[in-house]
């Protein structure tokens, strides 16, 4: 299962790092960082609140 | 983490292995002279690694012309082949002597990085160039972990895998501090060709080290490949919504952050900090924090496991905005330590966890066998 995860997240990475120069050129620096920072965060923070991982409790 | 960077490897760059740290009768490993050559080997490979994550967007950066858009296509270009080349990593290791497959993987990479620095040394490099060297290099990562994983049990005694398994975990840590630092003044001292050749030594090192090594013959093991797992992963992901919500988070983390982080990061610090150095001080600053936080992990059983996850990755999605910042360089590399004891505690609690799952998992399908 940790493969599944290790391969969601290692295919995703190049397309961001192929995707943030131009996005950089085109709208800034400063508005592409913290744009994927806010995107990032409020994606973390609305799962965490949501559902599943909200009622996650450790294994007995 | 992925990390290649995690690293960049893309690992993992930000993945600490959750294993215990040495204790003074645990270095005991080290007696036996295969580990000792596969632990000095790994040592010079883990710094290399580092050496290599903040070197390159430097040597793009120098070459003529070459932009951020450049420096996002030659390290999105390892991390393709690695993350191509993982899928088969893993079976290759269980199949070709492992030994060999490391000391051609680093062959490899130190020709690439060799290569580089000549093109760079000679002012002849350009960014085509380094995409071509990178998925060459990215290929080769991929093949030297799963394969140095399975090898140790093959250079140690009996039991003794997991004091050797931390005492390799511990290598990594204090790398990801020190590297970077070393690496930044490289390439301010040397130039981002010299820093190149610099790693290309490193791999060299190692392969000798490998070379050198005996292992005893493997003993046959059982271990899931990694296509295997993926299929049985998709379903247990599938019915687990705290699986998959964690698994978005994941993906935004390293599909928008880490980009963010590795091609913007050091474009601002060249424009406005002192370049490389500054760049090396920052990315050891997170080290430091991600070494700090699995300390932490290590005694911390979180009540409330979802939460954590969620809150320790959402203070590490401020690192985008953090590096491009224009805050003076001690303040983004204190608050990039932060970020790293976030990243760090998330990764760990979230790997406790999915072990948990299976290991729950494993006591079902034994006990509905009887």
């Amino acid at each position: 299962m940790s493969s599944f995860d290790y391969l969601g997240s290692l295919t995703l990475m190049p397309v961001g790092l192929a995707a943030v120069g131009p996005l950089a050129t085109e709208v800034g620096v400063r508005t592409t960082a913290v744009g994927a920072s806010v995107v990032t965060a409020t994606v973390c923070l609305a799962v965490a609140l949501s559902g599943g991982l909200r009622r996650l409790r450790p294994a007995e | 983490m992925p990390a290649h960077w995690h690293s960049a490897g893309v690992s993992t760059a930000t993945h600490v292995d959750p294993e215990p740290l040495p204790g003074p009768g645990r270095v005991s490993v080290l007696r036996h002279p295969p580990f000792r050559l596969l632990f000095a080997g790994q040592a010079l490979s883990a710094v290399g690694d580092r050496l290599f994550l903040v070197a390159t967007p430097f040597a793009v950066l120098a070459i003529p012309g070459a932009d951020a858009s450049d420096v996002g296509l030659v390290i999105g270009a390892s991390a393709l082949s690695l993350a191509v080349c993982v899928l088969i990593g893993g079976v290759v290791a269980d199949r070709v002597p492992r030994r060999l497959t490391m000391l051609v993987s680093d062959v490899v990479r130190g020709v690439v990085q060799a290569i580089g620095a000549a093109l760079l040394l000679t002012d002849r490099a350009t960014v085509m160039q380094f995409v071509v060297l990178m998925l060459v290099y990215g290929a080769a990562e991929a093949f030297f972990r799963p394969a140095m994983l399975g090898l140790i049990p093959q250079v140690v005694d009996p039991g003794e895998e997991q004091p050797a398994n931390a005492l390799l975990a511990l290598t990594a840590n204090v790398s990801m501090v020190l590297a970077p630092a070393i690496g930044g003044v490289l390439v301010a001292v040397i130039g981002p060709g010299g820093s190149l050749a610099v790693d290309a030594a490193t791999f060299a090192a190692s392969a000798l080290s490998l070379l050198m090594l005996r292992p005893r013959p493997a003993a046959p093991v059982e271990r899931s490949s990694f296509a295997k797992d993926l299929a049985g992963g998709f379903h247990e992901v599938r019915s687990r919504s705290w699986v998959w919500s964690a698994m978005l988070a994941f993906s935004a983390y390293h599909a928008l952050v880490l980009p963010a982080v590795f091609v913007l990061g050091p474009l601002v610090a060249s424009e406005i900090r002192d370049g490389a150095t500054s760049w090396g001080w920052i990315s050891a600053g997170f080290g430091a924090g991600a070494v700090a936080g699995s300390l932490v992990a290590l005694r911390w059983q979180p009540s409330r496991p979802g939460l954590v996850i969620g809150a320790t990755l959402s203070v590490a999605s401020a690192q985008g905005w953090i590096c491009a910042s224009s805050m003076p360089t001690w303040a983004v590399t204190g608050l990039e330590a932060v970020t790293g004891v976030g990243v760090s505690i998330c990764f760990t609690v979230w790997e406790t966890q999915l072990q948990q799952l299976r290991s729950l998992a494993c006591r079902a399908s034994t006990t509905s066998d009887h």
